[in-house]
């Protein structure tokens, strides 16, 4: 169902069906977080397979990032991360560039997160904010679970430009009478 | 120690350019040690974040000094080691000390530095990537989880010292090439099969000239990029049916073998303080 669409430069638009659904169905966690991530509103989520390895991953600084979500409660964020503690893994790739990680966020939230990105790189790397190159992604969950996902690699200083209009588009069309989107804990048997 | 000292430190800094020649750094990094290691003890937590940032813009100057030296000792690599030691020093410190003024000479330093980088012929890099099992928070030495942090974030400063985050354990999963690495350092030399030796590939023929002509690192300096035609006596070496050296693609007859020159990049270099008269010459036949 996967199909490439180009918006603007550096963002590529996807259909995915790696909702929060997806995600809380991942074997690797325990009942007891399942059930506390099926709080979150905003969820950092793992690569997967990378250079076969059988362990999700996270890019380097995802702590710190996390931390940085958490402290935003004011704006309507309930920030979590798809692993156990024990489990938790960072990738560290020796090149210059920001690699923020992946997201799934309610849609109604997707703005907010886009900003969020910016004031975190901002104040992690203040001299470096007008000439970093970033990579992140961010699926975008409306309330009927069906979801987009935002994969950008560019400059920082154009998130506002480029990723913001086109997570606040989708954010528009979807329902706005909640917070955190069509999720629910997965089947016993989806493990 | 007393406020007097920190103002002698200070002045130090302020002097740089001024003292290059002759510096004594272990004798302010004492005194500034000792003013902070009093402020931590009187658990005056701002003033010993101030006294690291004296510490740290020590450190940097110390350094882009000691790269200058470095280069006009031809020591090139080792001077790309240290240039980049001021780029990792004045982030971490340009995140908690605004050199508004230019009064300790950090913007000088930092553009210079990265013009220097600019030079080098360094293009490819070697970069490891690690897969992180466990790391160590440097300031209370416990290891960093998740979900329940230490509370220490990285790149602030605690009892006079920066936080940061060390690495236990972990695995080397690829060694990859890279164009833009994070570690400068990385640069991939040749070794003689013969004798195991490293050799230096390199050519350095524009940071050589451009530092023969410095005499202080303070004394400002611009490189500019440009394009000119290079006269064809440069390239007997080039067949008229091969690829013109300006690089287009065509065949040099089909090119700049047409034109006066051929057209390849050019590096203009201006200098606030002149060349010694000595080195103002023409260096190739025009």
């Amino acid at each position: 169902m996967e199909h490439n669409n180009r918006v603007e430069s550096g963002l590529i638009v996807e259909d995915t069906d790696e909702n929060f659904h997806h995600w809380l169905a991942k074997a690797y966690l325990s009942p007891a977080l399942r059930t506390q991530l099926s709080g979150a509103n905003v969820l950092i989520v793992p690569r997967e397979g990378y250079a076969d390895l059988e362990m999700p991953v996270f890019p380097n600084g995802t702590e710190e990032l996390l931390s940085f979500l958490k402290s935003q409660n004011e704006r309507g964020i309930s920030a979590d991360i798809c692993i156990e503690d024990k489990d938790y893994r960072e990738l560290t790739l020796h090149v210059d560039l920001i690699i923020l990680g992946a997201f799934v966020v309610t849609s109604i939230l997707a703005p907010v997160v886009a900003d969020l990105i910016g004031e975190y790189i901002k104040r992690r790397w203040p001299k470096k904010f007008e000439d970093s190159e970033i990579k992140f992604e961010i699926t975008v969950v409306k309330e009927d679970g069906s979801a987009k996902k935002f994969l950008y690699e560019g400059p920082a200083k154009d998130i506002e430009a480029v990723v913001k209009p086109a997570l606040k588009a989708f954010a528009d069309q979807a329902p706005r009478d909640h917070t955190r989107g069509s999720r629910q804990l997965p089947d016993s048997n989806d493990e | 120690m007393t406020n007097d000292s920190f103002e002698q430190c200070r002045q130090y800094l302020r002097d740089a350019p001024l003292n290059f020649r002759d510096r004594h750094p272990d004798k302010y990094a004492a005194a500034l040690g000792l003013l902070k290691k009093e402020a931590v003890r009187s658990q005056k937590q701002d003033d010993a974040k101030m006294y690291w940032c004296f510490e740290q813009i020590l450190i940097v100057q110390n350094a882009f000094i000691k790269a200058f030296f470095q280069l006009k000792d031809k020591q090139y690599y080792d001077a790309w080691c240290t240039l980049e030691k001021v780029e990792i020093g004045l982030h971490s410190l340009l995140r908690h000390h605004v050199d508004a003024d230019e009064e300790y000479h950090l913007f000088y330093i930092e553009k210079h530095t990265s013009q220097f980088q600019s030079l080098y012929p360094y293009r490819v890099f070697m970069s490891p990537a690690l897969l992180v099992h466990e790391k160590l928070c440097s300031i209370c030495q416990q290891p960093i989880s998740i979900r329940n942090p230490c509370g220490h974030r990285v790149g602030e400063i605690y009892d006079g010292e920066m936080c940061g985050r060390m690495i236990s354990k972990a695995d080397i999963l690829e060694i990859s090439m890279v164009e833009n690495p994070v570690q400068k350092y990385s640069v991939p030399f040749l070794k003689d099969p013969k004798t195991n030796e490293t050799i230096d590939q390199y050519n350095y023929a524009l940071v050589r000239y451009l530092v023969e002509r410095l005499e202080s690192p303070f004394h400002e300096w611009r490189v500019e990029w440009t394009k000119i035609r290079h006269p064809h006596s440069r390239f007997l070496d080039v067949g008229r049916n091969q690829p013109c050296p300006c690089e287009s693609g065509k065949k040099y007859k089909d090119c700049c073998l047409r034109e006066s020159g051929v057209m390849r990049p050019h590096c203009l270099f201006s200098f606030s303080v002149a060349p010694p008269e000595h080195l103002n010459f023409v260096e190739y036949p025009t």
